[in-house]
């Protein structure tokens, strides 16, 4: 079934979208991931514009991260100052990556940013990933080792503004956090992607939280840089397509239900193998798009 | 009122007028509606012609600027180096012809994709500016907005001929102009226009308008319905 997407103004194939949608939604399911970081390229793959990709995914990204932070509330697994902090980061980092964006579209470059972005944090996530997983397979007494957080190199003790985070017990200074959300907020705003990916080992082995804090402090700071990255894309790059994120999240709410039973017929680190496995294929294939000479070496656009 | 009408039938006796009356055209619809499962219609031309001689037609769309980008090989990677604008290039083009016409006259009416013009921002070089209209045209054909060649004239009887112009679901919304020339050899003997409105309507339209004149409002349903989505799915989810 042909769907006209009113912003996009084009057709695309419903059952795709949908089923793309069911995808991720399903991984997110099964692995607790977002699975923005696959949405942004597939849209892509299909002929959907970047800039409408990745505007339309922050509105997914926010139906995502409100499923998961529901859960982790519900436990209490959330530490809401260290959240606000981060929040403050995350919309200057929003703000900086919404100007970036536009200014890479007018010059002609967002799709090489967009292409190697994907290209270097997929792989370099895929792989990480798939290394993890093959020893965790292989060799079953292998236990991660635990690092040292960070925070206490004197570099990070020395810097100002203190805050006293009651939740997590720690006193570090509130610019480690914030640098944090600037980072995340630029992902967002030019990617798509919460990047959780990156916050939550950050959070972990920098700031120094008690990892179970982690994912839920993550996802709440990051369903507010999500909002404010899709309002923003509304407004200055009329880029968010409903229609679109409409299937995307059907399919999405369906695929994350049927992820969730799998989790019971599905072994753990055998199933991360698959998932590494499909993060360094697509990174390979954006990687082959970069590298490869293209069909054309033209490309027209409407200015 | 009787001199008004006088004059009207005097007018109509003049040259002018009755060469207007050569060529007849109508469109199948004066209107293109896309709708949410929108995925491309046809239109229909006809037209009756009252003199012998050879028929073209043009099918314009909106004129927009476009950017052309070259990609070059820098360090590995395939990027964008090199871009340049033309002005007013027709969003779509599609034309028909019965027969091969002059030359000069298929280059000053526009009929035919080696007679469009267009008009790069910069002075360019001839090889330049003839290597990035190419790109351009090929890149409009790939995407279904530029025909690969002429459409046939079918005529159904003597004088009284259609084209057929198929549309794909793609086709930028605006104003099309449709152009037909009766050509006596190198000589337009006749020519008639016809406009036809794309756009999109019903609730697509309306979700169309609603983003651009309340953006900030739309942003803000986007992330309602992104709460609601999060949420439903929160809820089933807890069910199990």
């Amino acid at each position: 079934m042909q769907v006209y997407l009113p912003i996009a103004e084009m057709a695309v194939s419903g059952e795709s979208i949908l089923l793309l949608g069911a995808i991720v939604g399903f991984l997110s399911g099964v692995f607790g991931v977002g699975g923005g970081f696959l949405t942004t390229p597939f849209l892509i793959f299909m002929g959907i514009p970047p800039a409408i990709a990745v505007g339309t995914q922050s509105a997914q990204l926010v139906a995502s991260s409100i499923t998961g932070v529901l859960g982790h509330t519900r436990r209490g697994n959330v530490d809401g100052r260290m959240a606000v902090v981060m929040l403050g980061g995350g919309l200057v980092g929003s703000v900086i990556g919404i100007g970036l964006f536009k200014l890479l579209s007018y010059i002609g470059q967002i799709d090489l940013f967009i292409a190697l972005s994907y290209v270097f944090l997929l792989g370099l996530i895929g792989l990480m990933m798939l290394g993890e997983s093959i020893k965790a397979v292989f060799f079953k007494r292998y236990q991660s080792t635990d690092m040292e957080p960070l925070n206490q190199q004197p570099f990070f003790k020395n810097l100002p503004y203190k805050v006293r985070f009651t939740k997590s017990r720690l006193y570090i200074s509130a610019l480690v956090p914030a640098g944090m959300g600037v980072i995340g907020g630029i992902l967002t705003a030019t990617l798509g992607i919460g990047g959780g990916f990156m916050l939550v080992p950050a959070m972990i082995y920098i700031i120094g939280m008690p990892s179970l804090l982690v994912p839920g402090t993550s996802l709440l700071q990051i369903i507010f840089i999500g909002s404010f990255a899709c309002l923003m894309h509304a407004v200055a790059n009329q880029t968010v397509d409903i229609m679109l994120a409409l299937l995307l999240m059907t399919g999405g709410v369906v695929g994350a239900q049927l992820g969730v039973r799998a989790t019971k017929l599905i072994k753990g680190a055998p199933a991360r193998i698959i998932l590494a496995l499909l993060i360094v294929g697509v990174s390979f294939r954006l990687a082959a798009d970069l590298f490869l000479p293209p069909l054309d070496a033209f490309t027209t656009v409407v200015r | 009122m009787r001199p008004v009408c006088l004059l009207l039938a005097v007018l109509a006796l003049l040259p002018g007028a009755v060469r207007a009356a050569d060529l007849t055209t109508d469109l199948s619809a004066d209107h293109v509606d896309i709708t949410t499962g929108f995925n491309g219609t046809n239109l229909i031309v006809y037209g009756v012609q009252r003199k012998k001689g050879v028929i073209a037609v043009t099918l314009r769309g909106p004129e927009r600027t476009m950017v052309v980008r070259r990609k070059g090989q820098v360090l590995g990677a395939w990027i964008n180096v090199e871009s340049i604008e033309f002005h007013r290039v027709p969003g779509y083009y599609d034309f028909a012809q019965s027969d091969t016409l002059h030359e000069g006259l298929a280059g000053e009416k526009g009929i035919g994709l080696s007679a469009l013009d267009f008009y790069p921002e910069e002075r360019l070089s001839e090889n330049e500016a003839k290597r990035f209209r190419e790109a351009l045209i090929r890149n409009k054909q790939q995407q279904g907005l530029f025909p690969l060649q002429g459409r046939d004239v079918s005529v159904i009887e003597q004088g009284f001929f259609k084209v057929v112009f198929p549309l794909p679901a793609n086709m930028p919304t605006g104003t099309y102009r449709v152009d037909t020339y009766l050509i006596d050899g190198s000589r337009i003997a006749a020519q008639a226009q016809k406009t036809l409105q794309v756009g999109q309507v019903g609730f697509s339209a309306r979700i169309y308008l609603f983003a651009r004149d309340h953006a900030l409002l739309y942003g803000f349903m986007a992330v309602a319905l992104a709460f609601i989505a999060g949420w439903g799915a929160f809820t089933f989810l807890r069910r199990d």
